[in-house]
This record gives C-alpha cells, structure tokens and sequence, in this order.
C-alpha cells in the first residue's frame, strides 16, 4: 500500500536501491552464521560489527591523500592499499570481483529494463560467438574444477 | 554441431593469444630451473648431483664440495612443493658415474600431491620449459589440470603486473630466479643479506610414511644403477627447536623405514640431524651463510667416509 502514494510512485528508483540494499545487508548478516566455526565467534562479530572503523577510515584516507599527490596510478595505488586493511586477497582478485559485480549489476538492470536475453539473442551471430567464446575462457580462467582447490561452498557449512 | 565449432576454435584462439602474449617472470624463482636443466645437460662427468627442495638450494656450497671432492657439482634443489618431479628430469641426463644425493624435506611424504608435485607449482615449472609436461607424474591426467593452471596463473600475474605499478616485484621477497650462482646454489640469502632478521616458526617438523614414495625412491634408485649412476639419501636440514617440538623418536622412525624400505644408503648419521637455531634463516628448513657451511663439510665429510667405504 506504501508504494501506491504519490511519493512513493516518484521515489520508486529510490525505493528500489534502498530494497535492494536492505535484503544485500540482510543477506550479509546472515552470512556471518554460515561462516562462523561457532556460536561464540559469530555472537562477537555481530557485536563488533561497527567496531575499529574509525582508525581504519582514518588510515585510509591518509593514504589515499598520499596517493592522490602522485596522480592516479597512486590514487589507485591507495584505493588497494586501504582495501589490504580489510583482507589479504590480492590485487588481481579485488579487480576481477569487482568486474564481475559491475557485470552482474549491469546486466540486473538491463533485465530490469526489457528482455537483455531476447536482445542478445538478436545480435549479429559474430559477437554473440564471441561473448559465448569470452565465457568459455572465463570459466576456464576463474573456474577451480581442474585446480584441486578447494573453495568452500557456503551453505555446507553443516 | 557448427557453433559449437566457432566457439571452441575462438576461445582456443582466444587462450593461444594469452599463452603467446604472457612470457612467464623473468625474475621467478623457478626460472633458476633453466639453470639447472642447462647444468644436467652440458655438466661433464664425474658429476655429484643434489636434489631436493628449496633446503638444498640454501643448504649446499657446491663450490666447497667440487673443491674437496674434485667433482664437478649440481646444485639441483629448489622448491619442495615440486616433489619428485625435478628426479623425473633428472632421469634423462643421468650418465654413468654420477652420483645424486637426494635430500628431500619430510613435507613430500605427507600425500601423493606433497610427493609428485602441487599441480600450481608444476604449472609454472612447465611454463619455463614445455617439454618438463612430461616429467610430471600421470602426464596425461595432468595435462589438463595444469595447463588450466597455467592459463588462470598468466592472467592472474598480468593482472597483478598493472595494478602494482607495471611490477612482478609484490610479494617476490628476496626469492628471486635470478640470485643463483652457476652452480645453482641459491645466494640471496648470503653477504648483505645475511644480517637480516626472521622469525622462524617454532613448529613440528610434519614426519610422515608415504609408501608410495619408497616405492618410487627405489625405483629411482634401481633405474639409476642401471644407468651406473649412485643413489645416496642426505637429510634435510634440522633445526634443533623444531627437532625437540618433533621428537627424536619420530625423526628416527622416518629415516629407519627409509633405510627398510628402500636399498638407498643413508649418509647422514642420525646423531647430526639437529642443527643449532642460529644457523637458520628465515624456515626451520633454510640456512643461512654458517649453517649452510657446516651442512656443507658435514656431507663432504659422509660422502668421503661412504666412497672410501665403497672401495
């Protein structure tokens, strides 16, 4: 019934992104239970969820004015030394979930907007060959089935 | 039946491109490996041959050696997660009146993988030199695994090459393919670098029966003599925390079924193992300049002792 009023109809791109951040939050929290080895260790990381940001943003930002005097390589160079403050993933796996986000975001909206599949579907048959060769590699380069490692699938946590 | 033909040959053209367009390091620690192929391959005999993982790379002056023994040597060690596959290369240079002295960390006795090789580390081994595909253990089931390997590692170096400033230097250390003296003996650890501190891990040297590798240490070994070359087994370096957390009874468990199980003769004797925490480096199993001296006389000293013995 919210969404019927006049404001709610105006702000429906607002109330979306707020839906959407809510349920990802949401989701995230309950991803702490998943992952904890135990009760104990998730009770304190759901009590310290907003503890010791201040330093680190405080650090960061140090950083990133540092890096920021020596252009962009180094605003960028600040961008990954804050984010080492958080996890110990490197570089290249920063970048590449990022991309693949901002992929997954774009084609959200895109299915959002109409029938992104109908639409690709439509495309000449050399660029659709090619996205469909693009994601063979990418599997082949992102996968882990021919690796031996081993990646922790979260819902088998039990 | 016909897309799937473009897709596959794209994606095959695709991965063409990045394997043509990606050189491996050329500051790797692994590209020593060329090094030391070079040296088996073109070294004259009488040759001693040592091979291991990166404790005999830190852990042997094969200068001193060729000097007391008046044999030319090859330091043939590098890093311990390439198991048994540098024995596999060694193999095909093997000529009469070498003898190898393997020195293998306890580590390659924990499971099959320890043993023949981590499929990531094996990936960038064959990257240097294509033909080593086949000194890998069950090639053929290996292929596919490693070349994968092999693709994810090429773009994941590349694109680590540009976020760190066009640099392969992040993480490398001192550990670099190119501080190798022409013995093969690593170096970088030595003169200048010798002052600098590390911690070392206080822990449990991880003693375990593979018997799988007896079986293949043997096999080396009979393979070897056919060929008229001499097997020898030389401990890895011990340090004596990490000797005390392990267990005297455990490590001569280890060597005592080594001495069952195969017909290689040990030379290390079992009282010298343990070697004092200030002749280490940076692990429980590098030496620094002195402890890689005193290894050094202790196995030109054995070495001499079985030889006379031998005659």
């Amino acid at each position: 019934r919210l969404r019927t009023s006049r404001v709610a109809k105006r702000l429906s791109p607002v109330l979306d992104g707020i839906s959407l951040l809510t349920t990802f939050g949401l989701v995230c929290f309950a991803w702490i239970f998943f992952r904890a080895a135990t009760i104990s260790d998730a009770a304190y990381v759901t009590t310290h969820l907003f503890s010791g940001w201040g330093d680190l943003i405080d650090q960061s930002v140090t950083v990133i004015q540092e890096g920021i005097r020596a252009g962009m390589w180094g605003f960028t160079n600040g961008l990954f030394l804050s984010l080492g403050n958080l996890t110990l993933v490197a570089r290249s796996e920063i970048a590449l979930s990022l991309a693949g986000l901002l992929f997954f975001s774009y084609m959200e909206v895109k299915q959002f907007q109409g029938n992104a599949l109908e639409e690709f579907n439509n495309q000449r048959s050399w660029i659709r060959y090619l996205c469909y060769s693009f994601l063979v590699v990418t599997i082949l380069a992102l996968g882990t089935l021919y690796t031996g490692v081993e990646q922790a699938f979260i819902y088998f946590q039990f | 039946m016909r897309n799937a033909f473009w897709v596959l040959t794209l994606a095959a053209l695709m991965i063409g491109f990045v394997f043509t367009a990606t050189p491996p390091d050329a500051k790797h620690l692994y590209q020593a490996s060329l090094l030391k192929s070079n040296l088996l391959r073109n070294t004259p005999p009488p040759r001693i041959i040592i091979v291991g993982g990166s404790n005999v790379a830190f852990g042997i002056d094969s200068k001193l050696v060729e000097q007391e023994l008046g044999m030319n040597v090859i330091n043939d060690g590098l890093h311990v997660a390439l198991g048994i596959a540098p024995l596999n290369e060694i193999k095909k240079f093997l000529r009469p009146g070498d003898i190898v002295i393997i020195s293998l960390e306890y580590y390659n006795f924990t499971d099959n993988q320890s043993f023949y090789g981590q499929p990531q580390y094996l990936a960038d081994w064959v990257e240097f030199s294509p033909e080593r595909i086949w000194f890998i253990h069950e090639s053929y089931q290996q292929m596919p695994s490693i070349y994968t390997i092999m693709l994810q590692r090429k773009i994941n170096r590349q694109l680590n090459y540009y976020l760190y400033g066009f640099s392969y230097e992040a993480g490398r250390n001192f550990y670099s393919g190119d501080l190798f003296n022409k013995y093969g003996d690593f170096i970088g650890h030595l003169g200048e670098h010798s002052n600098r501190q590390y911690e070392i891990a206080d822990s449990v040297y991880p003693v375990n029966q593979l018997d799988a590798a007896f079986v293949y240490l043997e096999d080396f070994n009979q393979f070897a003599q056919a060929k008229g070359a001499l097997v020898l087994y030389e401990a890895q370096a011990h340090r004596q925390t990490n000797c005390e957390r392990t267990g005297e009874r455990n490590l001569n468990r280890f060597f005592n079924l080594l001495k069952s199980r195969t017909t290689i003769p040990v030379l290390t004797n079992l009282d010298q193992l343990c070697l004092p925490d200030d002749y280490f480096y940076d692990t429980p199993y590098h030496l620094n300049e002195d402890g890689r001296r005193v290894r050094t006389e202790r196995l030109i000293a054995n070495l001499k002792n079985y030889l006379a013995g031998d005659k």
